[in-house]
């Protein structure tokens, strides 16, 4: 980042401002506002730390020498799905394994000089497409042959036991060895101390490991929610800007009518309506009734750049119409949608927790939503305090950048 | 299947309003105005009597009231209907129903049960029913998991609270965010104005519950100033009310900010500064009629967000209001509660929209003439 930085300022003193093309203006704009650059550290920061949580805290050792000799039970938990059930674990825990090959991937890139978004953007969608392999039981009803279940050992007892045998077996756990799933009913409601260091709740879970996988659960939150109304918002905006006429009429009546309804209201509604329901519906749901922002600002873009010239010539061209839409003016229109996508996660992060405090979340993940309900119906400050500062702290983050985007695309908004 | 092809063509129709021409709308929107008054009117003096005065409320309404207001009026009353309609499918949908229990009870039992209550089999029909129930009784329907009580008896004690609650919010957040936005936006850059506005980051970004929960624990079990929860007395209504405020107090004053910043860069202020007023005179006379116009505009998706944050604050401060009446609705598939809550919440926020935009329209004139 800082070189990419320095470049376009030094090109900019020696007074070749014309050579600098929007994005990197944008850039040079964002890097000089520090609070946006601390915030997206910080951003990267949670990716990193949501990334690296087996790390910190799990109960099966990296090493272990026993009987059969070396052996990595993390490496193997990692995706055994009777330890990891989750899906948004599954796609973290492929994170932590292959991170070192994607650094690779990306140096490589960088070094060809083809590590720009497409290269960036390439690799996540490996890595989706990777997960997206790996998770499901059944791929339409065939056994999913990546799909990975085997018994789990209890390496903590096992040592124990070996120990009092006389043949302790060498182990090297992660600093926390416990997992954020582990209930310990002796241990129920404990304050923050010794190896607590952010005490127990109702069940004996320890809520410092429970709030490092909250951090998974957060962020996928966001950045799926987000990602699905973009798309919704960006296409059907898209279609009403620059079609116009009876599609502009009927996407729009259907944007007030759902204005109308409270997207909370909406939201808590078909929430409450499904029962059992999973981390990835909560997604689905918040994603499917937040795009009518995106949607407004989008059709507002395409009303202006479909006057503009280079949207007559591409149309002169002869170039389908989905080409002139989504390849010559999407761009063009992105910046707005960028900026409200910024500060969409923050507030899907909001809504998720606001769910699962209700108790109308995914019980079977860690969302600090719900460690705060329990804390509210025990009054027992750890409980709040601690994942009410980790939704703020994230949420502040990321309304951090979306500010420094904002400021950064459009000067005059800069007060 | 039908369902969603009926929800289209409403969705197509209410659309369609758009092209009828003005004068069409425009008795739509007394239409409908007197229609809606005749439900509420017929019960108090029946109906001869409640015609009469519905026709004159449409007829004056028809003679003197904005097009703008009537317009927006004849989109209202159908997207409402809509909104049942749109609410009774999802609700059929969902798994289960209000009368799902435990141990399963007979079919006989049930089909007793569910013609009591008015609640068909199928949404159609359950559609069917509530709409003559409400245009026929202008009767929200039984309660089904309040026995003996009807949406009206439930919801009607809670409506003061909610709406105190709301209100007091309300207050709360455009006095503190205009004060903080207007004294960040006198001098900006400055100290109060760098406080201010990181008072205001924080703000937007703490969920309201965490903010309820920490003044909770804080006010109420530490200092012991404010009692911990619930409802009755003048001081338990400070918590959740500030609870509810702060977020958008947060937002109401960077507007406030922004707004006076830009006004006190106008020629006009320049002009009132040389006349020799004082700055307390020109910000207070000249700048702020105009600054606070984004204010204004925010106060329509502000009380929708205090309305829409009560369901999370009740729930808290463990508050008799509608917001909790909601949430039990939904969770406990309590049909005519939710559809009840849901009416109560939508007509609430797109009245009191229409009102911010009466009030956008009179403070400035430049928005009149779109009107």
């Amino acid at each position: 980042m800082s070189a990419a930085q320095e470049l376009p300022l030094e090109a900019l003193e020696a007074g070749a401002p014309d050579r600098l093309s929007y994005w990197a203006l944008v850039r040079v704009q964002f890097g000089k506002n520090r609070p946006a650059v601390w915030g997206l550290w910080s951003v990267v920061g949670l990716f990193v730390l949501a990334t690296a949580a087996p790390l910190i805290a799990m109960d099966k050792p990296f090493l272990w020498i026993g009987e059969e000799g070396l052996e990595s039970p993390l490496l193997g938990a990692l995706f055994n799905r009777l330890i990891f059930e989750n899906g948004v674990d599954i796609f973290f825990n492929l994170l932590l394994v292959l991170s070192p090959l994607y650094l690779l991937a990306a140096v490589a890139l960088r070094r060809a000089g083809r590590f720009g978004v497409r290269g960036a953007g390439a690799l996540v969608a490996a890595h989706l497409a990777l997960t997206t392999l790996v998770v499901p039981e059944t791929w339409f009803g065939l056994e999913n042959p990546l799909h990975h279940e085997a018994p789990v050992v209890d390496y903590r007892a096992r040592q124990v036991e070996l120990e009092k045998a006389g043949e302790p077996a060498t182990a090297l756990f992660p600093p926390r060895r416990i997992h954020y799933r582990e209930t310990d009913p002796e241990r129920s409601v404990q304050p923050p101390g010794g190896s607590l260091w952010l005490g127990t709740d109702v069940e004996g879970r320890d809520v410092f490991v429970r709030m490092l996988y909250g951090t998974r659960i957060s962020l996928t939150i966001g950045v799926v929610a987000v990602g699905i109304y973009v798309w919704i918002g960006v296409v059907l905006g898209a279609l009403a800007g620059y079609l116009g006429g009876w599609w502009d009429v009927i996407i729009s009546r259907l944007i007030e009518v759902m204005i109308c309804i409270p997207s909370f209201f909406l939201i808590l509604t078909l929430v409450a309506l499904v029962e059992d329901r999973s981390i990835f519906q909560v997604m689905v749901i918040i994603g499917v009734t937040s795009w009518t922002g995106v949607a407004r600002l989008v059709r507002a873009e395409f009303l202006q750049q479909r006057e503009l010239e280079y949207a007559l010539a591409a149309r002169a061209l002869g170039l389908p119409r989905w080409r002139v839409i989504f390849r010559h003016i999407l761009p063009n229109a992105l910046g707005p949608v960028l900026v409200s996508a910024t500060f969409g996660v923050a507030s899907a992060i909001l809504i998720e927790s606001s769910l699962a405090f209700l108790g109308l979340g995914d019980p079977s993940v860690p969302s600090w939503g719900e460690t705060l309900n329990v804390g509210r119906l025990e009054m027992k400050y750890w409980l709040i305090f601690a994942p009410g500062l980790a939704i703020f702290f994230v949420v502040s983050v990321f309304n951090l950048v979306g500010e420094g985007l904002r400021d950064a695309l459009d000067p005059k908004l800069r007060t | 299947m039908i369902e969603a092809l009926l929800v289209t063509a409403a969705l197509l129709a209410i659309a369609s309003l758009a092209f009828l021409p003005h004068a069409v709308t425009r008795a739509l929107g007394a239409l409908f105005l007197s229609a809606v008054a005749f439900v509420f009117l017929r019960h108090v003096g029946g109906d001869l009597l409640a015609g009469l005065v519905c026709a004159a409320i449409g007829f004056v309404a028809w003679r003197f009231l904005p097009g703008a207001i009537l317009r927006r009026v004849a989109f209202m009353v159908p997207s409402l209907v809509l909104l049942i309609g749109v609410t009774t499918w999802l609700m059929y949908l969902a798994p289960g129903n209000p009368f799902a229990q435990e141990k399963s009870i007979a079919p006989q039992v049930e089909a007793a049960l569910r013609a009591q209550y008015g609640v068909p089999e199928s949404p159609l029909a359950f559609f069917r029913v509530y709409m003559e129930r409400l245009l026929g009784e202008g009767s929200l329907g039984p309660a089904l998991k309040v026995k003996g009580r009807t949406v009206q008896e439930v919801l009607l004690p809670a409506l003061p609270v909610s709406l105190g609650l709301g209100g007091l919010a309300l207050v709360l957040a455009v006095g503190m965010g205009l004060l903080l936005g207007v004294r960040a936006g006198m001098r900006p850059n400055s100290w109060a104005d760098h406080a201010s506005m990181g008072l205001a980051l924080v703000g937007i970004s703490l969920p309201n519950f965490v903010i309820g929960a920490g003044l909770m624990i804080v006010l109420a079990l530490q200092l012991g100033w404010l009692p911990v929860a619930g409802w009755g007395g003048f001081r338990h209504v400070w918590m959740p009310a500030l609870t509810l405020a702060l977020p958008h107090a947060a937002t109401i004053a960077r507007l406030a900010r922004s707004g006076t910043i830009e006004v006190l860069q106008q020629d006009w202020i320049r002009t009132a500064r040389a006349k020799g007023l004082t700055e307390a005179r020109v910000v207070s006379r000249h700048a702020l009629q105009v600054a606070v116009l984004p204010v204004v505009s925010y106060l329509g998706p502000a009380a929708a967000g205090i309305l829409t944050g009560s369901f999370v604050v009740e729930t808290l401060f463990g508050i008799p209001g509608m917001g909790q009446w909601f949430v039990k609705g939904a969770i406990n598939r309590d049909y005519s509660i939710v559809l009840g809550t849901a009416l109560f919440y939508c007509g609430l926020i797109t009245s009191f929209n229409l009102v911010v935009d009466l009030l956008l329209a009179w403070l400035d004139p430049r928005t009149r003439q779109v009107a």
